[in-house]
């Protein structure tokens, strides 16, 4: 079920629900001085579900995870991880979870084995259990044969792999990843994703956290979109897209002319919803039909003495949807 | 359980750090070394290490100060030297200045008339305000109460024998006496009850310490900071990287992560301590087993506080420069106000109070009551109480600056 998001938001009305509830975030907020970094978030997710928290850089959602995670304390609101409620419950809750963390969380002149083996003890493994674990992680990631090499050796992917490997060490009912594909190889970036959809398969809950709108819409059953510290949309895909209808999304750059001069003429145009100007000076729009608007772009654009050296038309997608939301693009907020 | 885990696996990336080898064992044994050997200590006759004691006799024939002489001789406490006419000048300036702990001048007459039962005393120079002054003339005064005691037997003895048998002439009175006051001298030599007295005053000497009784402590206290950049380096980066944070997603506390770390420091420098003491004990013979539980304590006292020194200094650090940049002006700052390169007493009052805030100078205090002073564990308890005080104060701030640090409720 679709849900926009007006403020103040009414805690736990996130969304309606079938299944049983592993995440269930009511009203969380988190000041950092006179920051208000996170806003009066709530939202559930189920087990077995892969849910997505969508949004650029900034938009609370490390923060968010942070709280989930017990590694930050929440200055308002709560949540409960299977249950266990971070504020009062946080042994419970660090048991059922496992973490990913956006950097590689690793000892650099430790060993794989070494670090399995450390991380497993942390989390309460002893003896065989450990010494089994260990293995099946090794295998799981594909690193059983160079085990014995220090991490400080690997290739990115490698450590990335080992990464989430440590997460899995404990069995975690619910797992949480931070934009773990940041900076990596498509290669590596596809085995992650693949890796993430096995687990969920497996009927791992995962709350996953990127600002690309591609891993969103592959792995998601639900996807929140937040953007300054508060959840400004969460549905399915499917009914995200619905809130842009039938626009279609065109980027265009232009030279030989001030961008916010044309930015404004174009916006005069029936058929054109909002236009936006980006960091780099192109131009993004919203329009109902990019095929009937086209011309006209093209038409004030010479009239104003400007040349359209690009044109790349995108049908309706979670980059429109934040467009349409904020007025930004993803990648340019 | 997860602390012990902890410090081991910091102990285990400490070792595979080449800087380990090198702040923790190499440097700190060449400095060891070489700075003993160039005070001209490592020949081995820093052994005896009790307190230098002048006896100037201007009674020489006369038999009671023989047997004084005697006496100071036996003692556990002080070494007699006999100093030459130039310096019997100048002792009240040679105690003054250190080479002597106290000087005892017996005057002209003083057998003569003590045998004659006329009270006559010797002169000591002493500065009592120091504790190995208050040592030496504990020492002066147990000998002085020996020697009238032996007098007295030696005085009744001759006169039972008299009462019994009269001696033949004058000379033969004489010899009688003169045995029994060496025999109730040397009596002592073997008492049926010895009383050491223990000081734990905040006065220190080592004006007459020798260079391997100072430098094989001082050099010790000195780099156990130094032993720790390596790792406060794993700390620091634990922090600055997503270990930490990782670390804080599984069930350990943050108090259980700050105690396993500081294990781990603590375990690093008390192993480095036992390698200088021995090596301070085998190659320079340095007593540090004369007593060893007190010796222990002082060492464990000394590895917990240099543990949190090393947290504070983790915690602290913006930079990894930072962290050997710091651990560097603590060293430097704890070692020359602390007294570990030189007496604090021959620095003058001012500093010497100065240096006495400083928790290394009460490490080196610990040490030296044993090696130097030949006191016992009454004596360390002062020391090892001051510096887990310190170790209270330190590990409360760094308590409060990693919460601070992480927006952790440490509770």
């Amino acid at each position: 079920m679709l849900q926009v998001v007006t403020q103040p938001q009414v805690p736990g009305k996130a969304a309606n629900h079938n299944g049983p509830i592993a995440i269930r975030v009511e009203g969380l907020g988190k000041n950092f001085d006179k920051i208000q970094a996170v806003q009066d978030v709530s939202f559930e997710v189920e087990e077995g579900q892969i849910v997505s928290l969508l949004g650029p850089n900034g938009a609370g959602k490390t923060t968010t995870l942070s709280m989930l995670a017990c590694l930050l304390r929440p200055d308002s609101g709560d949540a409960w991880i299977m249950d266990y409620s971070i504020k009062t419950e946080a042994a419970a809750v660090k048991q059922a979870i496992g973490v990913v963390p956006q950097e590689i969380a690793l000892y650099s002149d430790l060993s794989a084995k070494e670090n399995l083996q450390f991380w497993g003890k942390m989390y309460g493994l002893r003896g065989p259990k450990l010494t089994g674990r260990v293995e099946e992680i090794l295998e799981l990631v594909g690193l059983t044969e160079r085990q014995k090499g220090p991490v400080a050796k690997f290739s990115g992917g490698m450590k990335r792999r080992l990464n989430i490997g440590v997460a899995l060490l404990h069995r975690p009912q619910v797992l949480y990843m931070d934009e773990p594909t940041v900076g990596i190889d498509p290669q590596s970036r596809r085995n992650i994703l693949d890796s993430v959809k096995k687990l969920n398969r497996e009927g791992m809950t995962v709350l996953y956290t990127t600002h690309y709108m591609e891993e969103a819409q592959e792995l998601s059953n639900r996807i929140i979109i937040m953007d300054q510290g508060k959840v400004i949309v969460q549905g399915t895909h499917q009914e995200l897209v619905k809130i842009v209808g039938e626009q279609d999304r065109i980027n265009l750059t232009v030279s030989q002319v001030v961008p916010k001069e044309i930015a404004e003429r174009w916006h005069a145009l029936e058929g054109v919803n909002r236009v936006s100007l980006n960091e780099d000076n192109s131009l993004t729009l919203l329009v109902s039909d990019s095929n009937l608007i086209l011309p006209n772009l093209f038409e004030v654009a010479t009239g104003l003495g400007a040349r359209i050296t690009s044109v790349d038309i995108q049908e309706p997608n979670l980059e429109a949807v934040f467009l349409h939301l904020t007025g930004r693009g993803l990648r340019d907020s | 359980m997860r602390i012990f885990t902890l410090a081991f696996k910091d102990l285990l990336q400490t070792t595979r750090d080449v800087r380990t080898a090198v702040f923790v064992v190499v440097m700190p044994l060449l400095f060891t070394y070489f700075l003993i050997a160039v005070n001209g200590g490592a020949s081995g006759s820093s052994t005896d290490s009790r307190l230098a004691l002048a006896f100037i006799n201007h009674d020489p024939n006369g038999i009671v100060s023989a047997q004084f002489f005697n006496l100071l001789g036996n003692s556990e406490v002080v070494r007699l030297g006999v100093p030459d006419e130039n310096a019997q000048a100048r002792i009240s300036e040679q105690v003054r200045d250190g080479t002597y702990t106290a000087a005892v001048i017996v005057p002209a007459g003083y057998s003569e008339q003590l045998i004659a039962g006329t009270p006559v005393k010797p002169q000591v120079i002493v500065d009592q305000g120091s504790e190995s002054g208050q040592s030496a003339l504990n020492a002066i005064e147990t000998a002085s109460d020996r020697l009238q005691g032996a007098l007295q037997t030696a005085r009744q003895t001759t006169q039972t024998f008299e009462a019994r048998q009269p001696f033949t002439d004058a000379t033969a009175r004489q010899n009688f006496f003169n045995e029994a006051l060496a025999a109730a001298t040397g009596a002592w030599k073997t008492p049926t009850l010895t009383v050491r007295t223990e000081q734990g005053g905040t006065q220190s000497t080592g004006n007459q310490v020798s260079p391997a009784t100072q430098l094989s402590p001082g050099i010790l206290v000195q780099f156990v900071v130094l032993g720790l950049v390596s790792i406060c380096v794993v700390f620091f980066l634990e922090r600055k990287t997503q270990t930490l944070s990782r670390m804080l997603t599984t069930p350990i506390s943050p108090l259980g992560i700050l105690l396993g770390h500081g294990l781990a420091m603590a375990g690093l420098i008390f192993f480095q301590e036992i390698l200088l003491i021995t090596f301070g004990q085998i190659a320079f013979g340095v007593d540090y087993l004369r007593d060893p539980l007190a010796v222990l304590l002082v060492m464990v006292a000394l590895a917990v506080w240099a543990a949190s020194l090393g947290l504070l200094i983790a915690v602290f650090a913006r930079v990894m420069e930072q962290v050997v940049m710091f651990s560097l002006i603590a060293m430097f700052t704890l070692s020359t106000l602390g007294g570990c390169w030189f007496p604090l007493e021959i620095t003058g009052p001012v500093f010497s109070t100065i240096g006495h805030l400083t928790p290394s100078a009460w490490a080196m205090e610990g040490f030296q009551n044993v090696i130097v002073r030949g006191q016992g564990i009454g004596a360390v308890l002062l020391p090892v109480g001051i510096l887990m005080a310190y170790t209270v104060v330190f590990f409360s701030i760094v308590t409060w600056k990693f919460q601070r640090r992480t927006s952790l409720n440490m509770a």
